[in-house]
């Protein structure tokens, strides 16, 4: 009597070890599925973020003028000031929305006018002579030196009067050319802090100031001679309602509901 | 009584072997389904579809496929795609262009499949691919 009692307690301690193994192993199945369905979006979400974040940066670099480039340890930035670029530009930006979106059922790629949204110029072929105009960048790493050339028909650089300038062991150069003249302003600064640059751009205005900040984001990838890939943060900003804008900060949301997914996108310069 | 004691033990013995063996049977080929099932996980699916997708950002990377060159395409495919898959790509742009290039996928087998969004100049597409082991 004793050995069955036994007997049967350990035939059904053993059926319960069994069934634990088995439970164990299809948990097991059921999480490894499900992990490979989950990578596989994320996968897909990566990868058509990646592109269409490239393909606006083809678009905006090819198309608006502004270029950015690295070599030697040389940032430069360079500024062709069209209307006829930007309006291209702006027809371009909304012809891919629609392309895509009318093809991607959950991706959404934001054009609202509103703050850091979207790559954006407003009209050009005007002076400065607004107080508040602004570039800003940001992050700098491994950077010798700066150039940012503005290229400008209308400009009045007669009338450009620098103010002031952060010192520091970077060369930085800002160079203003209209069809008749060049102004060309360098020093070296501190690209670790807050850079001011203040000058005047004005025919009959107040200040403007041109500002190198650490703070912000926009992220771009920097191609090197050699093939290497450098990051940089950079937000270049000509901050006024009448006047020049280039934003480049946060170019587009895209948003995958269905996965609970929003991705910013960051310009990427390859 | 003793013959009757000896076969009561015996029936017994007989039934707790079959049940022992049931069970066994029944742990065991449940047991190897699932593991076979967890082994056929689709992670090796997986990674060659993101194989796919990296010959296809390189080749937009690389500005190849904004060449719309479909022989351009296809030889850089074949100089980027490992041994033993089989790959097709193809593209238009919202200009009207388009190109197809790569064999044909098979049906009998898993296909990997993705796409990209491009732009060349001022003019923008889609390019898909597919991937799949070779027979």
């Amino acid at each position: 009597m004793g050995k069955g009692v036994m007997f049967t307690i350990i035939s059904f301690l053993l059926s319960i070890i069994f069934l634990g193994l088995v439970f164990l192993i299809f948990n097991l199945n059921q999480y490894t599925s499900e992990s490979a369905i989950h990578v596989s979006l994320f996968n897909q979400a990566n990868s058509l973020f990646d592109s269409l974040s490239g393909a606006l940066v083809n678009l905006f670099l090819g198309n608006s003028g502004v270029s950015v480039g690295l070599a030697d340890g040389q940032l430069s930035i360079s500024q062709l000031v069209d209307s006829e670029k930007l309006n291209k530009y702006i027809l371009l930006y909304d012809g891919f929305k629609s392309f895509v979106e009318s093809r991607e059922t959950h991706v959404f790629i934001d054009n609202s006018s509103t703050a850091n949204t979207r790559i954006y110029l407003t009209p050009v072929n005007i002076d400065y002579y607004f107080s508040n105009d602004s570039i800003y960048m940001t992050n700098f790493k491994d950077i010798d030196s700066v150039v940012f050339t503005v290229y400008k028909s209308d400009i009045m650089i007669d009338n450009i009067d620098w103010k002031e300038f952060s010192s520091g062991n970077t060369s930085f150069t800002v160079v203003f050319k209209n069809q008749t003249s060049t102004l060309q302003m360098e020093k070296d600064v501190d690209l670790s802090s807050d850079v001011d640059v203040e000058f005047n751009r004005l025919v009959s205005g107040g200040p403007s100031e041109l500002k190198l900040n650490k703070n912000g984001a926009g992220l771009f990838e920097v191609k090197t001679f050699q093939n290497a890939s450098v990051f940089y943060n950079i937000t270049i900003t000509f901050n006024n309602a009448t006047n020049l804008k280039v934003h480049m900060n946060n170019i587009v949301n895209i948003s995958f509901p269905e996965f609970g997914l929003i991705k910013a996108a960051k310009p990427r310069i390859v | 009584m003793l013959k009757y004691h000896y076969g009561s033990k015996a029936v017994v013995f007989t039934l707790d072997v079959l049940i022992a063996i049931t069970i066994f049977a029944l742990v065991y080929f449940v047991s190897v389904y699932y593991v076979s099932k967890a082994s056929d996980n689709g992670f090796s699916q997986l990674q060659m579809t993101a194989l796919g997708s990296d010959i296809l950002a390189l080749l937009d990377h690389t500005g190849v496929l904004g060449s719309l060159n479909a022989n351009l395409t296809y030889n850089k495919t074949r100089e980027l795609l490992p041994a033993g898959y089989d790959m097709r790509i193809t593209a238009y742009t919202a200009d009207g262009f388009s190109f197809d290039t790569g064999n044909i996928q098979l049906s009998d087998r898993f296909v990997g499949a993705g796409k990209r969004y491009f732009a060349v100049g001022s003019d923008y597409g889609e390019a898909r691919y597919w991937i799949w082991v070779k027979e």
